[in-house]
């Protein structure tokens, strides 16, 4: 029994979904400062460092971890997050952030992908609360285990970019460091054998967001009366079978494949968004077991 | 029925809450940092030392036996040589400023405030900001 017709207009969310990349490319070309205004007075919403020669504004976890570093609280960053966080949650995962479209990118590869197990997502609360918050008040930025020297996102969009610079100009290139080069090598290599493994395994931003997902002004409604357990929407899912049916799943990035399942509906806290004119209820059965 | 109210006033409550941190932030968050600063110090010619006269005792500037007029006048410590203008040395100084939180986001984009052991802000860097992140 599938919940699934063909020829059926899809739902709001459903039709939305489609248009995700080009969301996503839209939105990098906001991060990638065409204005050059170098606004980093001003923190992005999404993981992008501000090393990056192209960066629009300030990387939040950088900013958060730097501020930790200094003991002092950072409440733009902080409210950026929370506002960001209260109204979208982890849409700006699916959506918005820059190093998510590269992993979906490099993910599009046709190779063999694997599934992660969901409870090493919880890696990612691991990262922020040791990472980037207490490492750096304890021990201060030159510590190697401050965040910044380890990220990915940073290597790839500070690091090399400013090295080719380097190079080109003719003046002495300096080197990332090893260890945050090798961390940019393997989850480079992991982006090809498993969906968004950055995401899943060491986002602390991703994890703020997953956590925003319980109480965002939008969110993706599971509708029980209209499952008929068919799975769609975990074979829909491509992120490790996240659709777990609740509307607060932290591992969500809501890219919204999931609502071409008609259980799963694009809702805000005001009622759902679009008309939902998707696939058809399951048939539903009669008290005398004919299906109706 | 308290649950769907609860469920859309959260998000609108922490919504706000975050609007007021940005303000908050932006326009009364301060922090002082401090940063060296080279400056250029006059100096001015030392003037003579006169103490004030003590009872009994002769004024300054006179042999304390003796007649005035005999023998040679007494030279106060600066006032046989006085430099003839006056001296400019660079010196630097520490200098405390209440920076806004933007500049400080700004600031830590590049490594540019150190935390030091008193527990104060120092700025890194003089004149001109660094422009690669240390990490």
């Amino acid at each position: 029994m599938v919940a699934m017709t063909k020829g059926k207009p899809a739902s709001f969310a459903a039709r939305l979904a489609r248009w995700r990349l080009w969301v996503q490319a839209a939105f990098l070309l906001a991060w990638l400062d065409p204005l050059m205004l170098r606004l980093h007075t001003v923190c992005s919403p999404v993981f992008h460092c501000y090393s990056c020669p192209l960066a629009t504004f300030a990387c939040p976890i950088g900013v958060l971890a730097q501020f930790s570093a200094i003991h002092f609280f950072p409440a733009l960053a902080f409210g950026t997050l929370l506002a960001v966080g209260a109204l979208l949650g982890s849409f700006v995962c699916g959506w918005i952030c820059p190093f998510g479209l590269l992993q979906d990118l490099v993910g599009r590869i046709p190779t063999r992908k694997y599934e992660l197990p969901g409870w090493m997502g919880y890696s990612r609360y691991v990262t922020l609360v040791a990472l980037v918050l207490a490492v750096p008040y304890w021990f201060g930025e030159d510590h190697p285990l401050f965040f910044c020297r380890l990220c990915a996102a940073g290597a790839l969009e500070g690091a090399v970019p400013n090295m080719a610079r380097l190079a080109i100009s003719g003046e002495t290139v300096i080197w990332p460091s090893p260890v945050k080069t090798i961390i940019l090598v393997v989850f480079a290599a992991a982006m090809l054998f498993t969906w968004r493994p950055w995401c899943t395994l060491f986002c602390p931003l991703g994890a703020i967001y997953g956590l925003c997902n319980r109480f965002s002004f939008f969110f993706l409604r599971f509708r029980p009366d209209r499952c008929n357990d068919c799975d769609l929407c975990r074979s829909l899912c491509r992120y490790h079978g996240r659709a777990q049916r609740r509307s607060s799943q932290t591992q969500c990035i809501r890219c919204l494949d999931c609502t071409r399942c008609d259980a799963l509906t694009l809702t805000s806290v005001l009622g759902p968004l679009g008309r939902c004119q998707g696939y058809p209820q399951p048939p539903t059965i009669a008290q005398d077991g004919q299906a109706e | 029925m308290w649950k769907p109210i609860l469920r859309a006033l959260l998000p609108m409550v922490l919504f706000a809450g975050a609007v007021g941190l940005l303000i908050y932030g932006t326009r009364f968050h301060f922090v002082p940092v401090s940063h060296q600063e080279e400056i250029e110090v006059s100096i001015a010619p030392p003037t003579p030392f006169a103490p004030p006269p003590i009872p009994g005792q002769p004024p300054f500037g006179q042999p304390p036996f003796g007649q005035p007029g005999e023998g040679p006048p007494f030279v106060g410590p600066f006032q046989g040589a006085l430099p003839p203008f006056l001296q400019t040395i660079k010196a630097k100084v520490v200098v405390t400023e209440n920076e806004s939180e933007p500049t400080l986001v700004r600031e830590v984009t590049f490594g540019g405030v150190a935390r030091l052991s008193s527990g104060s802000l120092m700025r890194t860097y003089t004149g001109q900001p660094p422009s690669l992140c240390p990490t």
